[in-house]
This record gives C-alpha cells, structure tokens and sequence, in this order.
C-alpha cells in the first residue's frame, strides 16, 4: 500500500514536471521543473528495486548536469522574453513526432499481456545491489564498458581543443 | 534483524532533535572560540557563558520582517532554504553512531539505516544541499546573489569530484559502500588514516570547500559580494542558510569521522560518547581554520581544486588499486 503510494507521488510529480519543463518560459524554471522530473524519476527506479540506479541518477543527472546548466543560464542571463521564438513555425513536427510516439507506446502497451509479469518471480535483492552491477561492467561487459570509457575521454579530449582554439581565435591566451 | 516501524520514528525524531541542538550549540561554540583565538570573549551575556545565546538568536530570527524581493521568482526563493537545511539531515540516515544494544528489550541499532548504497546516498544529498544555495542565488533577481550562485555551481562541481575520488580508496578496503561495513572494516583493521592519509587530506579538505566555510567562501565573500547568495534574505529563510551552513559542516565532520578515524569505535567510554568526541574535534579545526586562514583569491581556488587535488586524489586512488590488488592489503 505505501508503495503504491509512493509510486503514485512519484509518477505524478515526473509528469507534472515534465509537462512543466516544457512549457515555462523561462529557461531557470525549466531547470529546476527538471530537477524534479529526475528525482522523480530516481525515486520510480527506487521501487524497482534499483537504489545504485537510483542514487547515480541523483547524483549525475539532478546533481551534476543540471548544475552546468544553471551555471550556464547564471552567465548568459535570462532572455527568454526578448528572443523570438525562430523555431515555432516547424511545431507542426514535433507535434507529429509525439503523436507517432504516443501511438506506438499505446500499441506496444495494449499488445504486451501486462498481468503475466505479476506471476513472475520476484527479482532478487541482489539484483541491481553495486557489486551486481559491479560485476556486470567489469566481468561481463568489459569491453563496451572499456570503449565506452574511451569515447568519452575522446570526447572531453575534443571538447578542450575546440575550446582552446575558440579563445585562440579571440586574441586570448 | 529488522525493527519495528515505531522504534524508527522515534529514533529518527531523537536523532534530528539531538542533531539541532547540537548544530546551535556548535554556532555558539565557533563564535566563542573566535573570539578567544583573536583575543576577545564572545557572547558571554545570555546565561552562564552565554549558554542562552541560540536561543536568544533563534527568538531574534523569527521576529524578523520575512520579506521576498520583487525581482525574485517567488516559488524557487521560498523553496531554497528549505531544500539547503533537508539535505544535511537526510545524510544523518545513513550514519552509524554506535554498534546495537537492546533498550526496554527493543533491538535497537545505533544508525538509521544500513544501505548498501550509503556513501553514495551521501554525495547525492549533498549535491541535493547544494542546489539550496545556488537556487537561493538565482531566484533573488539580484547580482550579487547571482554571482554568489554561480560561484557556488562552480566551486562545488570542482571540489566534488576530488573529493568523491578521495574516497574510491577507502572503499577499496572495505570492500563495501554501506558506512556500517565501513566502520566494521576499521575495527577488523585499523584506522583508515594509517592506510589513506592523503585521502584523508583530500577529503577534509575539499570537505571545507564543499561547506563553502573560510577559507573557501567565495560564495559569501562579504568583501566583494555583500553576501552573496544571501544577500537578499532576512529573518527566517536566512536563519536557514545559516543553519544549512553549520549542518553541512556537522555531517562534513562525521563522514570524516565514519570514512577514516574509525567512526564510533573506541576503548572504555560507550560508542557514541567516542563518535560525539571526534566529531566535536573535527569541528574544532574548521573553526580553528576559519579563524587562521585568509579567502582564496577565486582564480587560485580553481587551480587548487582542480591542479592539486584532483592529481593529488586520482594518484591516491591509482597506488590503493595497484596495492589492493597485488594482495598486500591483508
């Protein structure tokens, strides 16, 4: 019963906050809409028996990511106001996107037999636990874990060059 | 052994009130102690020592104008005090204060909870704590607060990732995230000081960053920033900040305590007398620091964070793992 009630609050409150991260005007409000939407979310993987899920989700995502962005906002300042919005005139599409995605999520609900999972066996606590998970990166999974690690080096690698050359270009250091 | 739901609340309730108590009584220590190591006496009037000072200032708090700015975002600057003072006591869930004993014939463990996801639960409340200053900042439509917030973004994003690699090390040797296994590894064992002592250093440290406390308090330098995230609030959602301040450095402490001076484990006196003594050490040397140290300039605290002890704690982490597994841990 308390699951299900935390399981409710926390359906609606990612929702809620998704639907609000899309639709405030401002770009801070969204923001912080959107630290809700993922601890929302963190709070979902919870249920699932997911903490390592969960807690990584708090700490990379609503922790660390969406801190850049308000770093960034917090520099370019808000000027949600002024800018027109030059994107609005292809809303014809993203309206069709979510219409296609609305629909194949309904097809793929109606289709699966949703009450068979009820008679599954319950997962083990273990699973999802750190050293499971631990274990499945490090044992099973090295390699894309290991190429995965690497194009990401790569990619903060790029980021620093381009960055150097852009202040280069500007007569900086 | 699971406990009743009943012996949880009420060791929740005990472990917040205890926890209050402790952090105003902490405020009225920093201030006394200040003022003996610059040769004055600090607040000695309310009561014996000034004993009564918290309470005198918590009256004073509270009938203060609670004002909001008309440039600030209404929701957001009413949130962020609340958000900055849950997250340090939601940390206090996760820390073990003693072994289990048996009270009116309960079983009753010393902690919280045991997770086995518990340091991590601790770093995400932290960043939970940190967006209370930086939302602060923000949502004030004032510069300095913004300045004061976007300080805190960056600050915090540097150190923390020194300091949650500071604490790979200690995790190697336990084997273990939970702070329980944590204390239980150092009692099979030694102090983790002795096997992690520049994880140590670097986690104090960049601990006191994280505090956002002299000489890391850029965020608030009154100097240059009148007082940064805070400038724009008074009385009660100040009060909050303020308290979000000594807690963080409460739970700063006694993380410290958990991770590497054996957590409550000691000889003689009962478990979570000895976890109280090094906690109130540890707190000692912030406010020793804090009345020793001047404020960075804010270039040389970039540099800090992220030319000395980043290297400083990916080096750490490097020789433990080659160490760890060689074998010669055991």
């Amino acid at each position: 019963m308390g699951e299900q009630i935390a399981f409710g609050l926390a359906a609606a409150g990612a929702i809620g906050s998704g639907i609000l991260v899309i639709t405030v005007r401002s770009a801070f409000q969204a923001a912080v809409a959107l630290i809700a939407t993922l601890i929302s979310v963190a709070v979902l993987f919870l249920l699932a028996h997911a903490p390592f899920v969960a807690v990584i989700q708090v700490i990379v995502y609503a922790g660390a990511i969406v801190t850049l962005f308000l770093f960034v906002l917090a520099y370019l300042g808000e000027r949600a106001r002024r800018t027109p919005d030059r994107l609005a005139r292809y809303q014809v599409f993203a309206w069709l996107v979510v219409l296609v995605l609305a629909a194949a999520g309904a097809i793929v609900l109606l289709t699966t037999n949703l009450a068979r999972f009820n008679d599954a066996q319950s997962p083990s606590p273990e699973l999802g636990s750190p050293q499971d998970i631990g274990n499945a990166f490090l044992k099973e999974h090295l390699l894309p874990f290991e190429a995965t690690s690497l194009l990401l080096l790569v990619a903060a690698v790029g980021a620093v060059i381009l960055a150097k050359r852009a202040v280069q270009s500007e007569g900086g250091r | 052994m699971q406990e009743a739901a009943l012996t949880i609340i009420v060791k929740g309730a005990i472990l917040v009130f205890l926890f209050l108590t402790i952090f105003a009584y902490t405020m009225l220590l920093e201030r006394r102690l200040l003022g003996r190591i610059q040769g004055r006496r600090g607040p000695n009037r309310a009561g014996p020592f000034g004993l009564m000072q918290p309470a005198a200032d918590v009256v004073k708090m509270l009938f203060k104008e609670d004002f909001t700015p008309k440039a600030a975002n209404q929701v957001v600057f009413q949130i962020a005090p609340i958000v900055a003072v849950v997250a340090p006591i939601l940390t206090l869930a996760i820390i073990p204060f003693g072994g289990s004993t048996t009270i009116f014939g309960h079983h009753v463990t010393l902690y919280g909870t045991d997770l086995n996801i518990g340091l991590l639960l601790a770093f995400a409340a932290a960043s939970m704590g940190h967006y209370g200053l930086m939302l602060g900042g923000f949502a004030s439509g004032n510069k300095y607060a913004l300045i004061g917030g976007a300080r805190t973004a960056a600050q915090l994003i540097s150190y923390e990732v020194s300091m949650a690699l500071s604490v790979v090390g200690v995790l190697m040797l336990s084997e273990s995230l939970s702070l329980v296994d944590i204390v239980k590894a150092q009692q099979d064992t030694t102090w983790f000081i002795l096997f992690q002592p520049v994880g140590f250093v670097v986690f104090f440290i960049t601990g006191i960053a994280e505090t956002n406390r002299t000489p890391f308090d850029l965020p608030e330098a009154e100097s240059e920033l009148v007082a940064g995230y805070a400038t724009e609030y008074g009385g009660t959602k100040y009060a909050g900040f303020a308290m979000a301040e000594y807690l963080n450095m409460l739970v700063v402490s006694a993380m410290t305590v958990t991770l590497f001076l054996g957590g409550y484990s000691g000889p003689w006196l009962p478990e979570p007398l000895w976890f109280l003594i090094k906690v109130f050490v540890l707190v000692v040397v912030f406010i020793w620091v804090r009345a020793t140290m001047p404020r960075l300039r804010y270039d040389r605290l970039m540099k800090l964070g992220w030319k000395v002890f980043l290297p400083l704690a990916t080096l750490n982490l490097l020789v433990t793992a080659i160490v760890v597994g060689l074998g010669f841990a055991h």
